[in-house]
């Protein structure tokens, strides 16, 4: 407390009192009417800066378990499992990213070839158990109908190519044969060459 | 006309009818031994016990609720609509939490205490008018026995600091009984200004002298003797706000440096004793000065005749009586997030040297006033 | 059996509790606590005489005021040590003898009930006595001089009181 001598100084105190608690009011039941600017999480979020790196997406169409992201994991949370099938399907098992581990470095993002791997927007990690922690960004599993559909039409091509093959060789006998009954053996024989490289190849498992 | 109101409001309204031998024991237990009277009076304690214990519920709401609004929060708004059940939910939490005694502790009067604090303010209920004659005590000493068992709660907490064995306990009731001493003096003085105004002492004549008067508030103290009722009403209202402990006179449960004060040890349900007589108080210390300075249950802009005598009016200025003291608690609240907690000489400078003058000057001139 | 037989009993088995703690008690504090529950056990039987202002008058002033004061010294101050000499045992017993007898002769000469309010010499209570005591304490033939040399008393304590406060810091505020 100031020191205010006598009687006008103990009035001035007063004064001091009583007015400074009504301007300290006046500040409070003003901001008693102003709105509450608390955010009510689970229902509203507040908006994240642009380039937020939260919860991984996957664009999983687009992908072509390529493998590159998990490669370039420092700290190796990604973990991929899918089979090769004929016309560059994948059936997919899992695409799990540990977020016990993750520290959303974004390395995982930069080097995908397809760009299909990204950092969301998505940032509550509220789990009951660390176990939940661990997350399969795929959106679906195995193979859709579409793979199917692909798959098949890879192999009715297949059969198509084996079968043009197999007809063009057959003609290319029934030629080199109506050739060499000509009596010309001059060309020499061709090696075959398969129409297109084996789709069934790099099917792998872990 | 009794018997046509529920139960509950016709005990409360049962008590408190007017004579002229009348004694605070003749009222509870009627002229001789009447068994009866007796019973009825338990009853109207069981309706005040209710009243008092209801209302923490709904101030520790309203509190929580304006301190967040004040803060820009939104305060508690998940159990039930606008957050009301949580006092509830956190009542039933105090109940099932463990009730610890300290190993070191007076044991006994380390139960006691609470108990002892929280009767104190449950009888004080009993005192507090809600309408003519909705009183479960009309007792013509009201003002006198509420000073006198305002000042008893300071007794419990000292007991409660000192049976915790605790430092900081101690400490609490040591500040607790400084102020309340203290404070008792501007309180009592500003109390005097009514009772001098009014010349009774009983709240319930005091509210009814209140009555009409210009747009029906021209009677209440504060505008009847304006020059010194208002003053003394502000000191009445300081000196009761340093007497339920509140901010910013909470220094006997100063958290940032006695950890909770003279409740430190205390858990569970005897700690929810504290918090019920705390809140419980506050509406006590409040409809005490509506009583006496802003008119009781009087309703402004309507005059007493329109609509006195029948039930609906009984509930309309106990409604009244509820909203006025609703109002100061309200500016309770108000100032403790508003004010920070002030120090203990700038409690005594405030008192002794601010408050208690004033209070003089005041019942000086109301005495000029009034003889005028 | 009577509401205010029963309430003489238990008014009247508080009070003497409370006077056996104060005084047998090894803990000053008890004791003042002890003297709380006599004090108020003695209010309780003014009010059951019907006299509700000295009851109300009782607590505010030795309840609310003394023993809080009472409290406020004993936790300030170190505990006694000092053994119990014969000779202050001897004096207080003399003492308290001597008070027994006169008490017991004034209950033994006492007329009427011995509880409770008399129907016939009932006090006038309620609202009427607080307006004689005024009365009385502002009357010239009654008690105005005792209530004036008292209050002039009560000055001088205080005074009193402020001089002691202030002789010893010097620094004054």
């Amino acid at each position: 407390m100031n020191r205010r001598d006598g009687f006008a100084g103990w009035v001035r105190n007063l004064w001091d009192g009583v007015f400074s608690t009504m301007v300290g009011m006046g500040i409070t039941i003003r901001y008693f009417f102003t709105k509450p600017v608390t955010v009510q999480f689970p229902e509203e979020k507040m908006e994240v800066a642009p380039r937020y790196r939260g919860i991984h997406y996957l664009e999983q169409d687009l992908c072509i378990a390529c493998r590159v992201c998990e490669k370039a994991c420092p700290i190796d949370c990604i973990e991929i499992r899918f089979k090769r099938h004929p016309g560059g399907v994948n059936e997919w098992f899992e695409f799990s990213l540990d977020y016990n581990k993750c520290m959303f470095c974004e390395l995982c993002c930069i080097p995908c070839p397809k760009s299909c791997i990204h950092e969301g927007r998505e940032y509550s990690m509220v789990r009951y158990d660390r176990s939940e922690l661990v997350l399969d960004l795929l959106t679906w599993k195995g193979m859709r109908e579409v793979d199917l559909r692909t798959i098949k039409e890879a192999e009715e091509e297949k059969k198509r190519k084996a079968a043009e093959a197999a007809a063009r060789r057959a003609a290319e006998k029934a030629k080199k044969e109506a050739a060499a009954k000509e009596g010309d053996p001059g060309k020499p024989r061709k090696k075959e060459t398969p129409g297109k490289r084996d789709p069934e190849g790099g099917g792998d498992e872990r | 006309m009794i018997s046509a109101l529920p139960p509950a409001a016709a005990i409360f309204l049962a008590q408190g009818t007017g004579g002229e031998s009348r004694s605070l024991f003749r009222d509870l237990f009627g002229a001789g031994s009447g068994w009866g009277s007796f019973a009825s009076a338990v009853l109207g304690f069981a309706v005040v016990f209710a009243v008092a214990s209801a209302l923490p519920v709904l101030f520790t709401w309203a509190e929580r609720r304006v301190s967040g609004r004040m803060q820009q929060r939104r305060g508690p708004n998940r159990v039930g609509p606008f957050g009301l059940v949580q006092a509830v939910a956190d009542g039933v939490k105090l109940m099932f939490k463990e009730d610890i005694i300290p190993a070191n502790a007076e044991r006994f009067l380390f139960a006691l205490a609470p108990g002892l604090v929280l009767a104190g303010m449950i009888a004080a209920f009993a005192l507090i008018p809600f309408s003519e004659r909705a009183i479960v005590v009309d007792a013509p000493l009201g003002v006198y026995l509420l000073a006198a068992l305002l000042s008893l709660q300071v007794l419990g907490v000292v007991m409660a600091g000192w049976a915790s064995n605790n430092k900081w306990s101690l400490l609490g009731a040591m500040r607790e009984a400084a102020q309340m001493v203290s404070y008792e003096i501007p309180m009592g003085i500003c109390l005097l200004i009514g009772v001098l105004s009014f010349s009774t002492l009983s709240l319930r004549e005091m509210s009814l002298a209140q009555a009409d008067g210009w747009l029906n508030v021209g009677n209440w103290l504060i505008f009847r003797n304006p020059l010194f009722a208002f003053p003394a009403f502000v000191v009445l209202y300081v000196a009761l706000l340093a007497n339920t402990k509140r901010a910013p006179f909470d220094l006997p449960e100063a958290e940032s440096e006695l950890v909770s004060g003279f409740h430190t040890e205390y858990s569970g349900i005897r700690f929810s004793f504290f918090f019920l007589e705390e809140y419980a108080s506050m509406f006590l210390v409040s409809a005490l000065a509506v009583c006496m300075f802003l008119g009781g249950w009087n309703i402004p802009f309507l005059p007493g005749s329109v609509v006195t005598g029948s039930v609906g009016a009984e509930i309309l200025a106990a409604l009244v009586l509820i909203v006025k003291s609703f109002a100061l608690v309200f500016v309770m609240i108000w100032l403790r997030w508003t004010l920070p907690r002030i120090r203990i000489d700038q409690v005594m400078n405030l008192c002794y040297k601010y408050l208690t003058p004033i209070a003089f000057v005041c019942l000086i001139g109301t005495c000029w006033w009034e003889l005028r | 059996m009577s509401a205010e037989i029963l309430a003489f009993l238990v008014l009247a088995t508080a009070t003497v509790a409370g006077g056996v703690v104060t005084l047998w008690s090894r803990y000053v504090v008890h004791s003042a606590f002890g003297l709380m529950l006599s004090l108020l056990g003695v209010a309780g039987f003014y009010v059951l005489l019907g006299s509700d202002f000295l009851a109300v008058t009782q607590v505010v002033v030795y309840v609310g005021g003394v023993v809080v004061l009472y409290l406020f010294g004993v936790m300030l101050t170190p505990p006694d040590r000092e053994e119990r000499s014969i000779r202050r045992i001897a004096v207080a017993g003399i003492f308290a003898v001597a008070a027994l007898v006169v008490l017991l002769k004034a209950v033994f000469g006492m007329e009427g009930r011995w509880y409770g309010v008399d129907p016939d010499r009932g006090p006038a209570s309620g609202g009427a006595v607080i307006r004689e005591v005024g009365n009385a304490f502002m009357d010239k033939e009654a008690y105005l001089l005792p209530f004036e040399i008292a209050s002039v008393l009560l000055l001088v304590a205080l005074v009193g009181a402020v001089f002691i406060a202030r002789r010893e810091g010097g620094r004054g505020s």
